[in-house]
């Protein structure tokens, strides 16, 4: 087994979760409940790959998939303050409405059933840091990854200080666990969780262009695969620590990376190694200790 | 900063659906005196207040400062302009420090924009130090006890600015120490120049601290006085507007049977906190004992341990002579005989978002009375529900209706009427008149009553020590977990329980 | 997060003026896609109800939702999220295709009973977990369920392709053999995919109905939806009625992936779940989680997938639209402030403002 190939691929495996799971984070924070993150990243999907087929630019893909990431996000801004719609149920609502979206605009505009690749389909540039890269084992870290990636790992460090850091993270806080409290003090609720959820949509169309654009260019019908309920998951056992978020998504990268390597020396059927992202998520839960529910 | 002179609501009317909560209310606030905001449960003094801050807006009338009329849009708005207020359910973060709250509304930052946690610190400790309301400032606010979490509510309107203080029901959750050393507070701050609004149901208080006193009944201004030129009597009238009913009257009983035994109950919370520490009791048939005590000194924990709805407790509890163990669910302790009108409402008493109906036969759908092994008789259910509807005086046009349809005080009717329903031999009665009307009020005092001549055994437990003493037999005060007195509500005062409350014990008689 | 749902009644004007924003939504998408809506939805209606063979199509897409729906709508408003109708399913159908295939020889009156059993069985262990997460580990019932459901898509594709692979298959479509002639329910349109499993389905629906009406288990799962805490005052044991309400959910999603399986395809296939379990929590979703409701939200969603098909088939739109409508009318069914839009007057005082009134 590769160490390094295996490293570099966790770390394009954990980019996209990562990323949703700190937008999830800043959601949580401001108490929104927030589970359209496999929506935006699949309308980012999409749109990284027609914009960038279209004016050949992986920089326009990338901008097109946050806009409609950020458009989505408006939406459901638009559905759950204004009229009041219980955000659980336009979550789940809005995943799949995207789901059928992107299919129904795939076969409409495109022609196309299943997926979408063309040879014409700009990737995002890889970048391989200089001297960083030349350090033995971890090196691979820095080798060969879209500026995404990086990105991904940055925003952990800037959701740590912007959440518990800053004025505005002291609204994001106060929003979530005592509303009546910021709005005393003349907190804007409403706008502080607007931002968090515009915040979530950009790392989400980030996310998308990654997964679509970042590493096959390719679309396909539904790629993103539960990878924004596994952000969720990550999410969940966080206990909202930015550096824990972090380490679970490494850790579900890690975990599907060595699947891939395992598959590639061809001992165990392919359906095996694609639940194993979905098997850790669900061994983190059970590893836990027992906590009852507090009714 | 701006120096508030003169506040002045003229003719402010709010309607909450068909409810009107104020109607034309006028209110003149001046500079460095202390006003007293009176009236019953729903005369509408919150939503007055709330107006003032920017909560709500007026739906008729207008706010003046300095005759210039302003409106406000939100707290922001009202804080700019030099208004503070301290809530009921303080309006403070749990989870983050003293001074994190401190700094919500306006942050204390370095250069490079991020918070200057070090500096804020030093600035909460100094204004502690100006106004003698000193606090520990790296605190977690869930950790601080609720005296010191109003502390920090007071600071922080101070901190933002404010010239007039509103401050809603401050009293509720203090010890009677803990009062006399906030009105010192308050009139210090007075002698400074800011006003203050004090919000409250309390006579003696009011009469005690302000310059002024506003009555309010019913959304409607009944009374403008001032202080001195008043008695508690008249004030009592302008709130209630009738006389009150005499209470009901308790008649000898045989109490002589054990109906409740606890001994050495024990219980460490979810925080690591003994909230119950070795709490030993006998409730008799035929008796109302009270528990008196500031809220949060382990009597909603003591009521969970009772009821079952917590188990990881030590010691030993007997109902109606038989021994329930700690891992015995909340049916099997019913089934023994026990009832409860539990503390909240809303969150444990009823189901809002069901209909009176289901509300209602949560204590008796179990028994053979509309029920068989697996099915139930919703129109043998139905009858009962009308019956004890009526008989309870819950003012409801059709049980299928949504429990929240009902006011508060209907709500807690249809509570009291489920719990008797099965006739209780053990009923725990837990703040059974909070954020009651009066009317209710008095209905429900009755009822107990009427229990308890009937034999049966009443554990009241409330902060209101008013309550406490007019309806029960007996009187154990509790705190910090623990029963640090006992007395017989015919000869003694509220003051020798308030010092029980506080945690001095008798040196005499404490058990 | 906030992973709890109570269910909320819909009045019948938010749900019109649902079911006409998602029309809406689609007419524009569908416009803007180069098509005319108006032949369109001509097309779909002609699909969903325009002949004998129309009618049968509408129900034959309406049987699985019935049971998907009435397990998402049993768990919803037992207080329970249940998110994993799909991998439910999933379980459901393949065990009852491996006792299908197992016991070729018995007879169809003890062959039938014996693969929905299984199918149910199946159907309730997988619902186990997320409960058991639920209530024992803090954690919430939404993430556990969405993971099952893709465990459950990879391993029964694992099992049917390395274990119940069909014989002479080499692989090209995951399937099983044939189940036994005698285990395939009977048709009640002859010529189309209706079979009894409608009867089985309505059966359940009534059961539902029975059960919140007039038992006690449905009083305390009610009850334990709307507030648990006031449940365990009252002395419901939460916990036993919540794995009890979960368990039932999970069983009846298992029975719908039996009944698809011996109803209309004689095999298990690989993804033949495909949209029938968020069609179902949709359908439960848009009838408010009552048995009813249910029933016609399931109707109504078998109607536009039975419209869709014929879409697709004789127009050059893509039957994903139907899915985009069906959506759209969920984001808004739930949608407290959008029936107010009609009053053109604005917000009417009333109700919206009591809760806050009664806080004095």
């Amino acid at each position: 087994m590769n160490v390094s190939l295996l490293i570099s691929a966790a770390m394009r495996y954990s980019a996209p979760v990562l990323l949703a799971a700190v937008g999830a984070l800043f959601c949580d924070c401001a108490g929104v409940t927030f589970i359209i993150l496999e929506a935006q990243m699949l309308l980012g999907c999409f749109f990284a790959v027609i914009a960038g087929y279209y004016f050949q630019s992986w920089a326009a893909g990338v901008l097109c998939a946050i806009l409609a990431s950020i458009l989505l996000g408006w939406f459901f801004i638009w559905i759950t303050m204004k009229m009041k719609a219980i955000e659980l149920v336009v979550g789940f609502a809005i995943n799949f409405l995207i789901d059928g979206l992107t299919i129904y605009l795939l076969r409409m505009v495109f022609h196309q059933t299943g997926s979408f690749v063309s040879p014409e389909i700009p990737a995002i540039p890889k970048i391989t840091v200089p001297v960083l890269s030349h350090i033995p084992l971890i090196g691979s870290i820095f080798y060969q990854q879209t500026w995404i990636v990086y990105a991904a790992f940055l925003s952990v460090l800037v959701a740590a200080i912007l959440i518990y850091h800053t004025p505005f993270g002291l609204h994001i806080l106060s929003s979530g666990a005592n509303p009546e409290a910021a709005k005393a003090v003349g907190i804007d609720i409403g706008k502080t969780r607007i931002k968090c959820i515009m915040i979530a949509s950009v790392l989400c169309g980030l996310a998308g262009s990654q997964l679509s654009i970042g590493f096959l260019s390719m679309f396909s019908e539904g790629m993103t695969v539960g990878k924004g309920f596994i952000a969720l998951g990550a999410l969940m056992f966080s206990n909202r620590k930015p550096t824990l978020v972090l380490f679970i998504t490494l850790l579900f990268g890690f975990a599907e990376a060595i699947g891939n390597q395992v598959q590639l020396s061809g001992t165990i059927a392919s359906e095996l190694v694609l639940m194993i992202p979905y098997l850790a998520v669900l061994a983190c839960v059970f590893a836990r200790k027992p906590v009852a529910e507090q009714i | 900063m701006i120096i508030i002179k003169q506040i002045e609501l003229r003719k402010i009317t709010k309607i909450f659906g068909t409810l009107t909560a104020n109607s034309e209310v006028d209110f003149t606030i001046e500079p460095g005196k202390i006003y007293g905001l009176i009236g019953e449960n729903g005369a509408g003094k919150t939503t007055l207040m709330r107006m003032l801050y920017g909560m709500y807006e007026p739906d008729g009338g207008e706010i003046l400062i300095d005759g210039r009329p302003v409106h406000f849009k939100s707290p922001k708005d009202a804080i700019d302009a030099g208004i503070g207020m301290v809530h009921q359910h303080f309006a403070l973060v749990p989870t983050l420090t003293v001074t994190q709250n401190m700094i919500l509304g306006r942050p204390i930052q370095k250069k490079n924009k991020l918070l200057d946690i070090k500096k804020a610190e030093q600035m909460v400790d100094a204004l502690g130090k100006e106004y003698k309301l000193e606090v520990p400032p790296k605190a977690l606010v869930k950790d601080i006890p609720v005296s010191i979490q109003q502390r920090v509510e007071i600071l922080k309107a101070l901190y933002l600015g404010a010239d007039l203080l509103i401050m809603d029901e401050p009293t509720a959750v203090l010890t009677p120490q803990e009062i006399v050393k906030l009105f010192q507070t308050l009139v210090e701050l007075r002698n400074a120049g800011k006003s203050i609004i004090l919000i409250t149901h309390k006579l003696n208080e009011i009469m005690q601290i302000t310059d002024e006193i506003m009555v309010l009944r019913l959304g409607k201004v009944t009374g403008h006085v001032l202080t001195s030129e008043t008695d508690e009597r008249s004030i009592a009238e302008m709130m209630v507007g009738r006389q009150l009913n005499p209470q009901k009257e308790k008649k000898e009983t045989d109490q002589s049977e054990i109906a409740l035994e606890v001994t050495d109950l024990e219980y460490v919370d979810k925080w690591g906190v003994k909230a119950v520490d070795h709490i030993s009791f006998t409730l008799r048939k035929g008796e109302i004992l009270g528990i008196a005590g500031v809220q949060g000194n382990g009597q909603s924990e003591l009521i969970d341990i009772l009821t079952g709805m917590v188990n990881n407790y030590s010691g030993s509890i007997s109902i109606a002579g038989k021994s329930v163990s700690a891992s015995m669910g909340t049916r099997a302790r019913r089934e023994t005989g026990l009832g409860c009108i539990p503390e909240d409402r809303q969150l444990t008493g009823a189901a809002v978002g069901g209909t009176i109906l289901a509300n209602f036969i949560m204590s008796g759908y179990r028994t053979d009375d509309f029920a068989g092994k697996y099915l139930i008789n919703y129109r043998k259910a139905k009858e009962r529900t009308w019956e004890y509807v009526k008989r309870f005086t819950v003012k409801t046009d059709d049980i299928m209706n949504d429990a929240l349809s009902l006011s508060g005080g209907n709500l807690q009717k249809l509570i009291v009427a489920r719990e008797l329903y099965l006739k209780p031999s053990v009923l725990i009665a837990a703040q059974p008149s909070r954020g009651v009307d009066i009317g209710a009020t008095e209905y429900i005092h009755d009822t107990l009553v009427e229990h308890r001549n009937q034999g049966n055994a009443v554990l009241l437990v409330s902060n209101e020590l008013s309550e406490i003493m007019t309806v029960s037999d007996r009187i154990l005060v509790i705190y910090n977990g623990r029963f640090v007195g006992e007395a017989d509500p015919r000869t003694t005062t509220e003051e020798e329980i308030g010092l029980l409350m506080a945690g001095i014990e008798r040196r005499d008689s404490s058990s | 997060m906030n992973f709890t749902y109570r269910p909320v009644p819909i009045s019948a004007k938010t749900a019109i003026m649902a079911v006409i924003s998602g029309l809406l939504f689609g007419a524009v998408l569908i416009f803007a896609t180069g098509n005319n809506p108006v032949i369109i939805y001509a097309a779909l209606i002609r699909g969903a109800c325009g002949s004998l063979f129309a009618i049968a199509s509408s129900i034959r897409w309406t049987i699985p939702l019935i049971f998907t729906g009435t397990a998402a709508a049993i768990a919803f408003k037992g207080g329970v999220f249940n998110m994993g109708v799909e991998g439910q399913m999933y379980m459901g159908g393949l065990a009852a295709a491996v006792v299908g295939i197992t016991w070729r020889e018995l007879p169809g009156c003890l062959l039938i009973p014996l693969m929905l059993i299984a199918s149910m069985i199946a159907g309730l262990i997988w619902a186990l977990p997320p409960i058991l997460a639920k209530l024992y580990y803090g954690s919430s019932e939404v993430v556990p369920c969405m993971m099952l459901n893709y465990i459950a898509m990879y391993l029964t594709d694992y099992l049917v392709h390395n274990v119940f692979l069909a014989s002479g298959n080499r692989g090209a479509t995951i399937k099983t053999d044939m189940i036994a002639e005698q285990s395939r329910l009977t048709k009640l349109i002859p010529s189309s995919s209706v079979s009894t499993a409608l009867l089985i389905g309505l059966i359940i629906v009534l059961l539902y109905q029975l059960i919140i009406r007039k038992t006690k288990f449905g009083y305390e799962f009610e009850i334990c939806g709307i507030n648990p805490r006031f449940a365990r005052y009252g002395g419901v044991n939460v916990n036993k009625t919540r794995i009890g309400v979960i368990l039932l959910s999970g069983a009846i999603a298992g029975l719908g992936g039996a009944t698809e399986i011996m109803g209309v395809r004689y095999c298990f296939e690989s993804r033949f779940v495909g949209d029938f379990a968020t069609n179902g929590i949709l359908a439960a979703l848009l009838g408010s989680c009552s048995p009813v409701g249910t029933l016609f939200g399931a109707a109504f969603m078998g109607f536009l997938k039975a419209g869709s098909l014929t879409v697709e088939r004789t127009t050059s739109v893509s039957r994903a639209v139907a899915v985009v409508i069906q959506c759209t009318i969920i984001c808004f069914v739930s949608a407290k402030s959008f029936a107010a839009i009609l009053d053109l007057k604005g917000i009417r005082p009333g109700k919206g403002n009591t809760k806050e009134g009664k806080t004095e």
